[in-house]
This record gives structure tokens, sequence and C-alpha cells, in this order.
């Protein structure tokens, strides 16, 4: 864009503990508003949010240490799984209203690269179906302009 | 919102390359519209993102911009 400047996208320690959970094999996708974005979607979020296989935990937790990531598992005081840290972004999702199982999911997800790191986003026609099953305020609030961006991201598909 | 999406009659000033391409998405996202329930400036903007890198998209999608 004419006249910004450079941009950052990852921060260099949620880069660092995406490679981090690449190294470990820990199967992750990225959904949500984020993942939306990287799909043109015209919304802003605060988080970056992660869907992760099943059985991942020691994997996600062994990620976190390697690169000095704040990492809470979930239960310790009635908390979700939570990561903290000032140039951390990153939200972990437990489940997805209205979608699959992860692993069924997989195969609605594109690889796009990030700053380097190949990353699976789930496709922006099952992030509308989710937030049309979640339903909760901020998802109907949402839905117009991911809608909106669906359009557009079919109109270049089939003319690039 | 209500937009004034056909002005077609209307003299056309001379236009830069850049101005011209922004001005034929704004066309295309009205032609998507064109309907359906879609707001016309949700599918600009969201055109306008598909031309940004993944890493520019992610920082134009950020409210606390400049954190990282």
């Amino acid at each position: 864009m004419a006249g910004s400047s450079e941009p950052v996208g990852l921060s260099p320690t949620e880069r660092a503990f995406l490679r981090a959970l690449q190294s470990q094999g820990v199967p992750f996708m990225l959904v949500g508003i984020a993942a939306a974005r990287l799909q043109g979607a015209p919304v802003v979020t605060e988080y970056i949010d992660l869907w992760f296989g099943e059985g991942s935990q020691q994997g996600i937790t062994a990620a976190a240490k390697e690169v000095g990531v704040v990492y809470i598992p979930g239960g310790i005081a009635m908390n979700p799984p939570t990561f903290g840290g000032r140039d951390v972004r990153l939200d972990q999702v437990l489940s997805m209203s209205g979608l699959a199982s992860f692993d069924e999911e997989l195969a609605n997800t594109t690889v796009r690269e990030v700053n380097g790191i190949p990353l699976r986003i789930l496709n922006l026609d099952r992030i509308i179906e989710s937030k049309r099953a979640a339903n909760r305020d901020k998802d109907r609030a949402v839905l117009p302009a991911l809608e909106a961006a669906l359009v557009a991201l079919r109109s270049r598909e089939r003319t690039p | 919102m209500v937009y004034n999406l056909r002005v077609q009659s209307a003299p056309q000033p001379q236009l830069s390359t850049e101005q011209k391409h922004y001005l034929s998405l704004w066309q295309e996202a009205v032609r998507l519209a064109e309907g359906t329930k879609h707001d016309p400036s949700d599918i600009y903007h969201a055109l306008c993102n598909l031309e940004l890198t993944p890493e520019e998209q992610l920082d134009g999608g950020f409210i606390r911009a400049g954190r990282a």
C-alpha cells in the first residue's frame, strides 16, 4: 500500500512459537477473524485463534517453553488454555461451533505463507459456518463483512 | 449507507493509473453486490485486501497495530 511502513505480520515471538509447534509436529490451523482477514475480510481482531488437533497439549507446552511464550494449560484455575506475553496475540480455540472434527476440517484449509511460515488457514466459508452456528452477538455482527468477503474471494478465484 | 452506484454519464476527470485501478475495484464490487444483500463497500474493501501480502493483511486486521 502506498506510503505505508514495512509490514510486520506476526510478531517475532509468534513466528518462533509457530515454527516450534511445527518442529514438535503439533497439528494446528488458524481460524476465526485473523484467518478471515488472511482471506481478505475487512474485519479486525485482537487475537490469532489457533485450533489444535487432539492430543496436542504436550507439544504446545514444549513449543511454548522452547521459545519463551507464556502458556497456562487449561483447568488450573478453571481457566481455558491461555497464552500470554507482550508480543503474543494468540488464543487457543477448544472447539469450533457448527463444524466437523479438527481432522475432518483439515480438508477445508488452505496453506498460506505468513512471514515465511506456511500456515494452515481454515477456509472462509467454514469460518462463516462456525460464526453462524455460534450465533453470539459478536458473531452476528461480523457476518455481513465475512459474507461480502466470500463474494470477493470467489470472484478472485474465478478471475485471478 | 446509500451509495450513488451508477453515475455513468458524469464527465470523467483525468484519472491516474492508481485511481483507475481502485475505481475498477469499486465498480467490480458494485457489480458483485447487485441483487444481493451485500454492501458494495464491504466487497470493495475485501477486493482491496486481497491485493495485500499476508503480512499486510494481518497488520490491517489488528486493533492494537504496532504492538508487536
